[in-house]
């Protein structure tokens, strides 16, 4: 019951987190009916004194690097972080640690890619953490709601707004309800297997009739896979190469181009001889990750479907499809879910297809809850062309130069 | 009497450059127009900078937009001869100006301006503490309450509420 209606005319953010480890995802929009857009940020994370955001504040402000101060703790992330601070994704670190100003920067990432100029915030978020840290998710939205009370100090000032809802989804959940409201099955009769391959880690869920019987995570991620090819090939690859992963994974389609530019050598045979190495062992890992995979999966009771998804699923999915067949396992893939034609996934592609599954699941509940009748509206319109992003940051970039002297002062 | 101050440009480029040839194409009376050649320099950038340059000098509101309505007519103008002289069909995928006005309609109610970033003292909310203590709990939506949601964590051994 409403104490008293509020007068003031509030803009609804309405946004789904993904704390990946290779890279910060999120899909945000403007509730009931903005189009969602993808936010896409890279991992870093650094704490900093007081001192070094002065240095910070008088950067161009960039979408790749954004800092934080909440409370007395100051924060960067992005881009900068790794470059200029040392930062960590935190890879070993659990995600939870960092949530609260990773959740804070993609909040001011949203409500700032989706032009919200209405100072007036109500912010719904939804979370997705690995299933291993299984949380009810109190603790960061009592300080999340706080904060936002009092204001998170951001690039553009300070950021204050009304936390109307906030809850913590283990990933793969958008995919398997997705999956479980578009099958003709009772999925919650059946024995349904998900198996998730991320970045970091690999994890495998067995739901009985509706239960968790089996939840279990092994390292058995992509970092995995390029750790062993840069061990094998031994020819001083990093292991911190971003490149690295781009092209292992552009050789599922074929493209060998891309390891060519992986090579430190100058000399065109020696380059040659390269790209001839990593050819040759790239199977042989591909091959033995599998057989980790397979290791690790094995006593694997009967399922009636496997739900596969995360980015590095597509790096083996042959293999993947080959072995489920073979166990006479039905196999599906991100739930049988397909990316709205037009949502520009900022060239993440299936990537994002748990972020955005969960973003469905989001806007149900929202939709449920405050009685809005979406009448089957599609999220995305199928004749929807998305903005420019880049006119924003371009203006600024004049402004900086001095192109553009605003007189607002 | 006051004298106008003027401002005068003056540019020097090797003939045989693209600016040269460029300069030399537009003194050659292009079309027939007629137009005095330092005319339409000045009208080439004016329909590329004129709009900035108003707003730089504290121009806002529906004047701006005229203006900007204005050179972006001239500018897609030019566009469309570009395209029948060198043969270009038009890219069904650049979005021209009637469908992004549309599109950022979609995305916010207000459309995307650097006047968004730049306004204010700073702040992006200006909510005030005092008057919103009493509201803060009442409305906070629960998932709990959302069956399905409840049931597709326990198929992940979230059971905890």
């Amino acid at each position: 019951m409403n104490k008293k209606n509020n007068s003031k005319d509030y803009t609804k953010v309405a946004i789904t987190i993904d704390l990946g480890t290779s890279c910060q995802k999120g899909i945000a929009q403007i509730y009931p009916d903005g189009v969602p857009i993808v936010l896409a940020m890279e991992p870093e994370i650094a704490d900093l004194g007081v001192e070094s955001i002065e240095y910070l504040s008088n950067q161009l402000v960039q979408d790749t690097t954004v800092w934080i101060g909440i409370g007395s703790e100051y924060y960067v992330l992005g881009a900068l972080a790794k470059s200029m601070f040392a930062g960590t994704s935190a890879i070993r670190d659990l995600k939870y640690q960092y949530a609260l100003p990773k959740v804070a920067a993609m909040l001011w990432l949203a409500i700032r890619r989706l032009g919200v100029k209405n100072p007036d915030i109500e912010l719904y978020v939804h979370l997705l953490l690995p299933v291993g840290e299984a949380s009810d998710g109190q603790t960061l939205r009592a300080k999340l709601a706080q904060n936002l009370k009092t204001g998170i100090i951001t690039p553009t000032g300070r950021l204050k707004a009304k936390l109307r809802s906030f809850d913590v989804s283990p990933e793969g959940a958008g995919i398997m309800a997705y999956r479980s409201r578009n099958v003709n099955i009772n999925y919650f009769q059946k024995s349904i297997g998900m198996l998730m391959l991320g970045y970091r880690n690999a994890s495998f869920i067995l739901s009985h009739k509706g239960n968790a019987i089996k939840a279990e995570s092994t390292d058995l991620g992509m970092n995995w896979v390029v750790h062993q090819f840069v061990e094998r090939t031994a020819v001083g690859l990093s292991k911190d190469d971003l490149r690295l992963i781009s092209a292992l994974a552009e050789t599922t389609n074929n493209n060998f181009d891309a390891l060519r530019f992986l090579s430190r050598k100058t000399k065109i045979e020696e380059i040659n001889a390269d790209v001839e190495l990593f050819c040759r062992i790239l199977p042989i890992v591909r091959k033995e990750y599998c057989r980790a995979l397979w290791r690790w999966l094995r006593n694997i009771a009967l399922m009636d479907e496997i739900l596969v998804c995360g980015g590095t699923a597509s790096f083996v999915r042959q293999e993947l499809t080959e072995h489920f067949d073979g166990e006479g396992i039905p196999i599906c893939w991100n739930g049988g879910m397909e990316l709205p034609k037009y949502l520009d996934t900022m060239g993440l592609g299936d990537r994002i297809a748990d972020a955005w599954a969960s973003h469905i699941s989001h806007i149900k509940f929202l939709d449920h809850e405050l009685s809005y009748d979406r009448q089957d509206k599609p999220l995305v319109p199928d004749y929807y062309v998305q903005p420019f992003k880049s006119s924003k940051p371009d203006m600024e970039i004049w402004q900086r130069n001095g192109y553009i002297t605003t007189s607002q002062k | 009497m006051a004298e106008i101050e003027q401002i005068r440009v003056s540019i020097k480029r090797p003939k045989d450059s693209l600016d040269g040839k460029v300069v030399g194409y537009i003194r050659s009376n292009p079309f027939g127009l007629e137009a005095d050649y330092s005319q339409v320099i000045t009208a080439t950038l004016k329909n590329h900078w004129l709009p900035l340059a108003l707003f730089s000098s504290g121009l806002r509101g529906e004047e701006l937009r005229q203006i900007g309505i204005w050179a972006i007519s001239q500018l897609e103008a030019q566009i469309s001869m570009i395209r029948r002289t060198c043969g270009i069909a038009p890219d069904p995928l650049v979005v021209t100006s009637n469908i992004s006005m549309q599109a950022s309609n979609i995305v916010a109610s207000d459309s995307l301006s650097v006047l968004g970033i730049t306004s204010g003292n700073g702040q992006i909310s200006s909510t005030d503490e005092e008057d919103e203590d009493d509201d803060d709990n009442d409305e906070f939506l629960d998932s709990q309450n959302y069956q399905e949601m409840t049931d597709i964590k326990r198929m992940f051994g979230w059971d905890k509420p």
